[in-house]
């Protein structure tokens, strides 16, 4: 059921939006013009892996993985703090272990499960400040 | 009283135990190839001058990481590219000649623009994605 996939980026970007007073969302391929002087998040999702989750089955369970990567981009020469707590946010709405549950157009159910959620070091790319997030997923069906 | 216990090994498992380096050897060179294999196959799609997927290396901690700069490069030949960086890897791992007395391997890539690589399409982090399970 490789249709899943659109059910997990919807259950992971979802999640993202809803967390309170975060700044403009930068989807993937959907026109975003960055306001020079604004914070905003990028997000992009990346499946990595798709196996089996059992043997000899003829139509087994599949274990669905990969990084949800997403990257809060705010203005440059204001210091690291604000890039920080908007890190900070993210990382803890998606901590790992956290459950993620959301529920399709027909009605169906699929948990996604948070592997773990790190942060990498702040890089200055003028005009913003950026900090890399990876958030690992896994979801079995 | 005393108990004794006797237990006899037999041929067989002695020559067992002592393949076990070479086991181990083979499982690690393995992994490793893997590894190297995961990092070609992430970075192919995105290759426009091949310095950024023939700068991959794996050292132990001496030696000097490859790096190549974008600047100056006429767009290259993907596959090619990538047959050139996956052989690198493979060089690299055949060179080493004992595992046992390595406590920590890195892969590295060393250009100059892997860290704005990273950011848009998260080679490294996606090797450590599936490493975390399978590793």
């Amino acid at each position: 059921m490789a249709s899943i996939y659109n059910d997990i980026r919807a259950a992971l970007e979802s999640r993202l939006s809803n967390i309170s007073n975060i700044p403009s969302i930068a989807y993937e391929n959907v026109p975003f013009d960055p306001v020079v002087g604004t914070s905003y998040v990028q997000s992009k999702f990346i499946p990595t892996l798709r196996r089996s989750a059992v043997m000899g089955s003829p139509n087994p369970e599949q274990r669905y993985q990969g990084v949800y990567a997403v990257t809060p981009h705010t203005p440059e020469k204001l210091g690291p703090s604000v890039a920080d707590d908007l890190s900070n946010d993210i990382i803890e709405s998606f901590e790992a272990t956290t459950d993620i549950s959301f529920t399709n157009s027909s009605n169906e159910t699929i948990i996604v499960s948070i592997d773990y959620a790190e942060r990498q070091q702040g890089f200055l790319d003028s005009p913003w400040y950026y900090v890399p997030i990876n958030i690992g997923w896994y979801i079995y069906k | 009283m005393k108990i004794k216990g006797r237990i006899k090994t037999n041929r067989s498992f002695k020559k067992k135990i002592g393949q076990l380096p070479e086991m181990a050897d083979s499982l690690v060179r393995n992994r490793l190839f893997d590894i190297a294999n995961t990092a070609i196959k992430f970075s192919q799609p995105f290759v426009q001058s091949g310095a950024y997927i023939t700068s991959f290396s794996f050292n132990t901690a001496a030696g000097r990481p490859r790096g190549y700069t974008l600047h100056g490069r006429p767009v290259a030949d993907r596959n090619e590219r990538a047959g050139v960086g996956l052989r690198q890897l493979i060089d690299d791992i055949n060179r080493i000649q004992d595992f046992s007395n390595k406590s920590t391997l890195y892969l590295r890539n060393n250009a100059p623009h892997a860290y704005p690589v990273e950011l848009n399409y998260r080679v490294f982090a996606q090797i450590k994605n599936i490493e975390v399970v399978y590793g």
